[in-house]
Formats: C-alpha cells, structure tokens, sequence
C-alpha cells in the first residue's frame, strides 16, 4: 500500500501544482498581488505614457491604486467619479496636469480611499473635480471599495468618520483567502482570465476605434460610439424607462452616511487649500423629464449640492436638470451618461 | 456528504489508509464505524432508523429459517414484510397519502382534514429497505441461508458506498464478500480507483453542465417553446444516464477500492431495442429486484389467467417501480406509462416478429432502437417535471407550440457549452460501450501501456478541472 | 414416468409455448440458453408445464428452479 499511496501523491503533484500556480497567477479576485497582475501590468503601461485598449474585466479599485503609487509626479487635477465621469481628460484644464481617477458605481467611499493614496505619497493636487452622480447621495455603498479598504479608513480616521462593516476575524479571512489557492471554482475563473486577458493593447492613439483607457486615466468609447444616432439613442432611453426600476425608484431623503462623508471630505480638503469643482452630471432630457416629475428626491439632491456648493465656495460645472445647461438628446450616449459633446458644453470647451 | 465533495475526499482517504492498516479480522467494524459517521453527517438521527431495521431484520431473518411449519415461515415473512413496508411508506409517502384522502374528503364535502405530517426521508431508505424485504424473501424461499453475523449483517445494510443511491445489493451477493479478509491488492484498488475517475467525469462535466439547461426548462415549462422542451427532454436523457451511471461508477469504484464487487446498474441503455430490452439495461438492480420479488410471485399466483395474468403482473410491478421513486402521481404515471409499453411488446410479439423478418435487420434495430429511446425520454417529462399538470403542459407545448425557429430557444448553452456536452456525451457513450465489451474499465486500460493510462488519468482529471461544474450538485437519485 | 420421458415431453411443450422449433432441451438447459425463456414467459410455460402434467407448484418450488434438470425433478416428484 505504501508504494501505491507514493503513487498517488507523485501523480496529484502535477494537477496540484497547475491548479495552485494558476490560481495564483491569474488571481480573478486579485487575492495574492503577484508581481504581474493583469491591474498592475495595465497601470504599469498606463505610468510609461501608453494608452490600453480593449480592457477586459478587472478590478477596477486595483487598477487606480497602482496607477496612483506608480505616479512619478504628482497632478495638478485630480478628478474623482463614477463611469459619468470618466471622459474628462487632460484637454478639458489645458496646461495643467490631469489624472481621472473615476471608478465604475463610485461612491464616496471611493473618492476618499483614492485621495489618501496620493496623500501617502505625498502627493498633493491644486484642484479637485469630484462628478457627481445622484445615486451616490442615496444609495448605501455598494462593497467595490473594500479592495482599497485600508486606504479609506486611513482617511475616514483622520476625518472623524467611523463607518462600520462586519469584520471578520482576521485569522478566518487569512483561511479563505488561501483556501482558494485550491479552488477548483476559483481555477475556472484563472482559467478564463488566462484566455481572455492574454494581450494588453497598447497605443499612443487617443480615439482608436474601441474603448480606450488614456495613460491620464480618462476613458473614451472611441471613434464608433461617437457615431451612434440620437434618435436610437432616445429609443433606449424610452425602453429603459419603461422596463426597468431606476436609481431614484424607493428613495425619500439623502443617505446620512454618504452625506457625511462628502461634507467631511469637503471640508479636509478646503482646509488643506485645494480648491473644488463639482461636476453635476445632466442627466437625458426624456430621461430628466420622466424623474424630475415622479422623484422629489431628484430636487431634493439637486438643491442639496447646490446649497453646499454655495456654503463652501465650491464652483459648479453642470446642472442635473439638462435644460439649464443647454444640453439635447444628442449630447448623450444614454439615459445618463454625456457623450463628447455633451461634455464640451458643460465644460465650456471649443476646439 | 455526496461523493464529489472535498470533505468526502478526505473522509475516504482516512478510511482507505485504515482499512489496509488495520487487521483484516476487524474490517467489518471499521466498514460499520466510517458508515456510521456518514450517515450522521448530513442528519445523526437517520442511523437510528437504520439500526431498527438492522435489528428487526436480523431477527426475522432467523427466525423465518427456523420455524418449521411452513405456515408459520410465512407468518413471520409476511409479519417482516408488513413491517418493512410500513417504515417505507411511512417515511416517504405518508404526506402523499394524507393530501390524497384530503382531496377525497373534500370532494366529499367532509369537515374532516388530516394534517400533514413533518417527516425527513431519512437517507438511503428506498435502498435499504428493498434490500432487506429481498434478504426474507430469499430466506423464505429457502434460496439463501439467513446471515447470523450481526456485525457482517449491519455492515452490508449500512455499507457507505452504496447506501445513499445503491445498487440494490443482493445479501446473496454481497454477505460472502464481507467474510473474506481482504488485504491491499491492486487488481481491485487500480480498477476501483479508475471507475472513481470515469464516474466523477461523467457527472461533474457532463451531467451537471447539461443541468444546466435543463433545469432552466424544466423549472419554468409555461415559458419555453415546443422545441425547446423536445430539445431539454433529450438532453435530460443524456444527463440522467451521465448523472446516475456516473454516481453508480463511483459507488462501484469505492466499493472495488474497499475489495468488494458490487452489481452494475448499467449495460448500453441506448442501444435497447425495446422496452423491454431497455429495463435490462438500466438501473438493472431495480429492474431485476421488482422482477424477481414483485413480478414473478404475482405472475406465478396469477398464472391461470394466461396473458392476463402477465399483463397484471407488469401492472403492479411497473406501478410500484415508478411509485418507489417518489410520492407523486407523476411517478406512478411514468410507470404506467412503461407497463403499458412493456405489455404492448409481449402482446404484440408475433406481429412484431413477422416486421422483424420483412424488414432488413440493420434498419429494423435501427427504428426499434430509436423508437425505444424516444419513448424513454418521453416517460422522462414525468419524471423530470415536478407537477402533473406540468408534464402536461410540457407535452402540449411539444405538439402544439412547436416551431423550428432556433432563435429564442433560451436553453442558455453556449456554443463552448454545446461542444463539451456533445464531445463529452460522445467520449461516454463510447468508452461504457467499449467497458462493457472488454469485461471493465480496467481490462480496457491494462491493454494499454502504463504511459498511455497516466495519460487518460491526466486527460480525466484536468477535464474535470477545466470543465467540470462545481457547485452543490447532488446525484439526482440521492433524493429517492 | 422417467426422467427421460419427461424431457422429451418438455421439449415439445418448450417448442410449443415459444413458437420455436429449433429449441433443444438437455438437463443442464438455463433460461439464459433458450431464445425467448424471459422472465416474461416463464410463468407462462410453467402454467402449460402444470398442465400438460397435471400437476401444482407451489412458488417456493418455482423460485427453486434453476435449470431444465431442476424441472424435469420436479415434475417426476410431483408425479411420484
């Protein structure tokens, strides 16, 4: 028997081994931060000057970290954001150096995790553009920012903001973090990652004709997108209207933590002199015309921000309500998101 | 604990080392020890009713062997009969009973409303059951002498690789293993060791990639069209005979591992060319357990009615057979449904055999094989489909809604989906056919050279780890 | 009646029942070797053997039966 089970293990070694060094490597949850994660390898091009192309599915809260501590000068203008945000780059504050560091369903959270890690590199900005989205004044927080979690309680320490999540016990998350080495369901995803990850594209092309993500950190759908017609558009916008609850649907009043937040970190900021911008993002005219009638809450937080604005001196680029801003259907890519265009109204930009 | 966990894994090694560790004198303790704990791993109290069965049964068993009036044999079988039967139903279909009399009293107009009754189906019943009603038969019929070992008689009723979803092992059969020592040998741990393999290929990348699929159909029959539900059904044939011949590949390559042979429980399905034909190849333990104790003694009483006799006989044999898988109307009918096949094959014979002589053989096979198939998975909407009215609509929905758009099919397969569960049903088929020929997996493998067998073991493992699905999957006939 | 006598006769009921007249019985004769002794037929022939003897089995008997020399003992029993 004892030869037969010598057997065994020499024969598991193999499968064991490919299993564990997969699951290492390819890391779908970026457990184990080895040398080359997809996320770092990108920030890595990104830091060199490249633009990427094609980006797949990745972390994107890992993404900004590297990105951030791999910075080698500080910028001068940091925007902060959700996915609304992400367009705005360095030709939107001509002369000066920009870095969007807008994440996909931002919340405040968010926004102070990123700005510790530049505060740990001692990098300071002159301006900061936080855009932002009316969910992020309602909804609770989603759990995307625990990948940065460290960060953000640095920050939300030294602003005297205790945020409570269910913590577990060190010595449990250290036994589930490692038991996925030996996943087989972790080892599928590693699998699919090694297949799909494969190439990272890299350009010196702004406006290629995919997606695009600028070595400043902004985003652009490219040429194609650019191209849609308004009027499909409007059709989208009609169709998700009727089909699908919206982000306003169930809500009365502006959420205590997410207000706290942004006002502390409002204040941090302004007391270490760097000056704001708020970005309000308009939002489809059909799509404003149809909340702004049947959500209060849509004014409440439009009147909510400009009210802090005004407390605090903070200057406003962009209205919720499209029509003060002058914008038109053709200025957005859907119900909420601008296209170029649209943001070159807001921003007041004409080449 | 089902056999693709990690924590069976474990268990299993623990067990395997021990077993060629310890005296052989004593491996009967040991087979009855790791049972145990496998069984009270999931609910404790299910060992309890298990080892009233133990004993009620190994008392009777004696018992029936010595009385010597024949009419008091038959006293104390019938009294072992009644009581088995009772616990059986009992814990499985009680509730069923209870809703039925309840309908039956509200047609009535009656007040009266028979609670139900809050009841575990403790594991393995079904199987264990069976098994001892066929030990007191045997023993009856003066066929087989009764076991006197309480501790070999516990250790083949309790025995883990086969006490979830069997084989039916016969007592016959499997009490003369027990007896044997049996020292670490690798004529029977290599071929186990293989069937394990082959076994958990089957089910975690073919049947539970299918499952898929098929449960999205099945789940939600209203909202699919005709095609595909005809589509579902057919792959729902494929993903049973993966899912349970897959399950009963384990079971037999644990057992084989442990030095025990137990019985197949299939022999190429597919290629029956009746009804008939078809139940002596699958899920062969239940086919030949309600053939020789429920078939042939009805038959036998009934022999004076002639074909009637027989077609009474297939009745009640086929009735009970799809009863035993579940309290629900839908089994009863999906045995209907095959007495009513099986009687139409023995009724027609003659007829039959005279298309048989006219047609050329290979297209006869050819259509009696397809047709037999076809019926098969059409008696599974019965069996698959929760509800009566359900496998109805589904029926309906095949003959009635039925186009061939194959836009919208929502069967949620990919086109990677769709190769694997077509290589993989193709790759199944061929090496069950070519087991069965050569006498066994392992004969198959030891022609080849020992490169080539490594080879097929790392071909099998990294396709379960690649392909296989991983989730809670239980072995659909675990629920039986 | 001798063992003999009661295989000849078996033979023709066999050819008989199963409509197959290429069945050779010998005393070492299993289901498994006549085309058509299923368990299907089994009782059938069983009843034709009772009565073209005139005799009973009782079940016990019957489930006893494992080849053609079984029956043939049998049915010389019962004759007896």
């Amino acid at each position: 028997m004892k030869a037969f089970v010598k057997k065994i293990i020499l024969f598991s070694l193999l499968p064991i081994i490919i299993l564990v060094s997969i699951n290492y490597f390819y890391d779908p949850a970026n457990l184990f931060d080895p040398e080359f994660s997809y996320e770092r390898s990108i920030a890595n091009y990104l830091n060199e000057g490249w633009n990427v192309t094609n980006v797949g599915n990745m972390d994107e809260r890992m993404l900004q970290k590297y990105f951030i501590e791999g910075m080698k000068t500080a910028p001068d203008v940091v925007v902060m954001g959700s996915s609304n945000s992400m367009y705005i780059d360095s030709s939107f504050y001509p002369g000066q150096k920009l870095i969007n560091n807008a994440v996909s369903s931002a919340t405040f959270h968010d926004f102070l995790a990123i700005y510790d890690i530049y505060e740990s590199k001692g990098f300071k900005p002159k301006k900061v553009v936080l855009g932002i989205a009316p969910y992020m004044l309602i909804h609770p927080t989603n759990d995307f920012w625990l990948s940065y979690k460290e960060d953000f309680f640095d920050l939300s320490d030294k602003i005297g903001i205790e945020v409570q999540i269910k913590n577990k016990p060190d010595y449990i998350v250290q036994w589930e973090k490692w038991k996925q080495l030996f996943s087989l369901s972790y080892f599928q995803q590693s699998v699919n990652r090694m297949f799909n990850n494969k190439d990272i594209h890299i350009t010196h092309q702004q406006f290629g004709e995919g997606s695009t993500k600028v070595n400043d950190g902004s985003y652009n759908d490219g040429q194609y997108y650019l191209k849609k017609s308004s009027s499909q558009i409007d059709v989208t916008v009609k169709r998700f209207i009727a089909s699908s609850t919206n982000e306003f649907s169930g809500y009365t009043e502006i959420n205590k933590e997410q207000k706290e937040l942004l006002i502390n970190f409002v204040d941090y900021l302004i007391a270490q002199n760097i000056e704001i911008e708020f970005f309000m993002m308009a939002l489809h005219p059909i799509y404003y015309d149809y909340v702004s009638n049947k959500y209060p809450i849509v004014h409440i937080i439009d009147d909510f921000l400009s009210d802090l604005a005004k407390q605090k001196n903070i200057k406003v680029i962009g209205t919720i309500d499209p029509d003060q801003s002058g914008l038109k259907n053709s200025d957005f890519n859907d119900y909420c998101h601008l296209n170029l265009n649209g943001f070159y109204k807001t921003f007041n930009i004409y080449d | 604990m089902i056999f693709n966990s990690v924590e069976f894994f474990l268990f299993f090694s623990v067990v395997f080392v021990l077993y060629y560790l310890i005296s052989p004198k004593l491996q009967w303790g040991l087979l009855i020890l790791a049972s145990s704990f496998f069984i009270m791993y999931s609910v404790p109290s299910f060992i309890l009713v298990l080892l009233v069965v133990i004993l009620f049964n190994y008392v009777t068993g004696i018992q029936i062997d010595k009385a010597k009036p024949d009419a008091l044999k038959k006293q104390i079988f019938t009294l072992s009969s009644v009581v088995n039967i009772s616990i059986l139903v009992f814990y499985k279909y009680i509730n069923f009973l209870l809703e039925n009399v309840n309908y039956l009293f509200s047609t009535f107009n009656a007040d009266a409303s028979i609670p139900m009754i809050s009841v575990l189906l403790p594991l393995g019943i079904s199987f264990y059951i069976f098994q001892v009603i066929s030990y007191n038969y045997d023993i009856y019929w003066e066929i087989e002498q009764p076991e006197r070992h309480l501790g070999h008689f516990a250790a083949y009723l309790m025995f883990f690789p086969k006490i979830v979803s069997g084989p039916i092992e016969r007592a016959s059969r499997f009490l003369p293993q027990i007896k044997s020592p049996k020292k670490f040998d690798y004529q029977n741990v290599v071929p186990g060791l293989q069937l394990i393999l082959w076994g958990l290929f089957k089910k975690v990348v073919i049947a539970d990639r299918i499952a898929t699929s098929t449960d999205l159909v099945f789940n939600d029959v209203g909202n699919y069209q005709g095609l595909s539900i005809l589509i579902a059904t057919g792959l729902y044939t494929i993903q049973l005979y993966a899912d349970f011949s897959g399950y009963t590949d384990m079971a037999l390559g644990l057992a084989r591992m442990l030095g025990f042979k137990l019985t197949d429980n299939f022999n190429r399905p597919f290629s029956a060319t009746s009804i008939s034909d078809f139940w002596r190849r699958w899920h062969i333990t239940l086919s030949s357990w309600v053939t020789d104790y429920i078939y042939t003694p009805v038959s036998a009483e009934k022999r004076g009615w002639n074909k009637w006799g027989i077609v009474y006989a297939l009745f009640l044999t086929f009735v009970i057979l799809g009863a035993w898988h579940g309290a629900s109307w839908n089994f009863i009918f999906y045995g209907v449904l095959h007495t009513m096949a099986v009687s139409y094959e023995f009724l027609t014979k003659k007829y039959r055999k005279r298309w048989s002589e006219v047609v050329p053989t290979k297209i006869y096979t050819s259509i009696s094989n397809f047709l037999t198939v076809a019926y098969f998975g059409f008696t599974l909407i019965f069996f698959r489909v929760v509800s009566f009215d359900g496998a109805l609509l589904a029926i309906r929905k095949v003959f009635f809604d039925f186009s061939l758009s194959l836009s919208g099919l929502g069967l949620g397969i990919s086109l990677k989906n769709a190769i694997i569960i077509v290589l993989g049903t193709i790759i199944m088929l061929k090496l069950d056919k070519w087991k069965m020929k050569k006498g066994g997996l392992n004969i198959l493998l030891a022609a080849q050279s020992g490169l080539f067998r490594w080879l097929f073991y790392y071909l099998i493992v990294f396709s379960v780890m690649i392909f296989g699905v991983f989730g809670t999957n239980n072995f659909i006939y675990f629920q039986f | 009646m001798d063992i003999n006598e009661i295989l000849k006769e078996l033979n023709i009921l066999y050819r008989r029942v199963l409509e197959n007249d290429s069945v050779s019985l010998s005393l070492e004769t299993t289901a498994n070797d006549v085309d058509g002794w299923d368990s299907l037929n089994h009782m059938r022939i069983i009843s034709e053997i009772e009565k073209q003897f005139d005799v009973k089995f009782a079940l016990k008997e019957i489930m006893r039966l494992k080849n053609i020399g079984d029956v043939c003992d049998l049915i010389h029993k019962k004759l007896a």
